[in-house]
């Protein structure tokens, strides 16, 4: 009887170490992340301290444990594979195609007319250093955007809401970094092109 | 990562480091095609800017940048980006604090703009248009320490 126990437990763990590389395969196919660039490694090598010996054995061993924990509960975490695969829809790829927008949802503040905010938007300067048109320099990027507003379409101002650093040892700026201002096309309430025309 | 080539801030006559980089905003409007490459780790954007504050205005008058041709890298100038203003354009697209480190080095952090600099002088601008600045003390040096933004190592790319 307990021969006949371990012969079925060991069938049962194979399993789960099969499964184990044959999901990783799955998610290296499928959902691969575009390879880090030099300078990402160069952040990633900043960043990791050099590990004494105990931290790595403690990393070994964290290791060891979640293949044993698979290995044990492989069908929980198919089911979790199933479930994410099935019923959450596709993961977007990291490399997508699909176009990111400085603009999210949570940044648009109100909608505009387009011939207001050109008259309201000329650059002057007293040393004659920009053009006199809407948004100076910027007046392609105008354009453009105009260029991709079709009748259905909105127009909305936008403006994001940046990023503080509270390190104590970071520089003291005052404000939110990072801070983005411009005009967005919204179609079908998605953002489809944007226009950033003020940013640190 | 590697610590960033500073711009310059020409500032009441004083040449300052500055570590902000207010092209940025128009680099992003720009076509591709104007893109710069950069030549080491320490100016991964590609370019250094030379700024001045003029009449409480922000104007980029110097560019020296890099660009891909036919496989080599060429150096241009202002006048790349802005043919028609080669002798300076009005930097209406930035809103936000530059920063310009000054006095001896405090600490140094090899990555961006890290280090640590006696003090700090923040100048808020809105659309180009200086608000107000002010000095934020971070600490006293030892006497020891050089001063001016320091570069501790680099990489330079070797192309063309």
């Amino acid at each position: 009887m307990l021969e006949s126990f371990l012969d079925w437990f060991l069938i049962y763990f194979s399993i789960g170490a099969i499964t184990l590389p044959l999901l990783r395969l799955f998610v290296y196919v499928f959902h691969r992340k575009e390879a880090p660039s030099v300078w990402v490694d160069e952040v990633i090598a900043a960043l990791e301290k050099e590990k004494s010996l105990k931290e790595k054995v403690k990393k070994t061993l964290a290791w060891f444990g979640v293949v044993i924990s698979f290995c044990l509960m492989w069908p929980v975490a198919l089911a979790v594979a199933a479930h994410a695969m099935f019923f959450d829809g596709p993961t977007p790829l990291y490399g997508s195609d699909e176009p990111r927008f400085t603009c999210q949802k949570e940044s648009l503040i109100k909608q505009v007319d387009a011939l207001e905010i050109e008259g309201a938007n000329y650059v002057t300067d007293p040393l004659g250093r920009v053009a006199n048109v809407p948004f100076g320099h910027l007046h392609q990027g105008w354009i453009d955007l105009l260029a991709q507003l079709e009748p259905a379409d909105e127009l909305w101002m936008f403006k994001t809401k940046g990023w503080c650093n509270d390190e104590s040892n970071a520089p003291k700026y005052a404000k939110p970094r990072n801070v983005s201002s411009g005009f967005a096309v919204l179609r079908g309430k998605k953002v489809v092109a944007e226009f950033v025309c003020s940013s640190d | 990562m590697t610590a960033q080539a500073a711009e310059a801030l020409i500032y009441k006559g004083e040449r300052l480091s500055l570590c902000s980089t207010p092209l940025g905003t128009y680099l992003q409007t720009t076509p591709s095609s104007l893109r710069f490459c950069s030549t080491s780790t320490a100016l991964w954007r590609g370019y250094v800017g030379t700024w001045t504050i003029e009449g409480g205005r922000l104007y980029l008058v110097k560019l020296r940048a890099y660009v891909d041709k036919d496989q080599r890298v060429e150096e241009v100038d202002l006048s790349y980006l802005f043919p028609d203003y080669p002798d300076g354009v009005f930097a209406h697209w930035y809103t936000g604090e530059l920063r310009c480190p000054m006095g001896e080095l405090l600490n140094y952090v090899h990555m961006g703009y890290g280090s640590k600099y006696e003090q700090d002088l923040f100048i808020e601008v809105e659309n180009g248009i200086v608000l107000s600045e002010r000095i934020e003390t971070n600490g006293l040096g030892t006497g020891n320490g050089g001063s001016g933004y320091v570069l501790g190592a680099m990489t330079t790319f070797g192309r063309g």
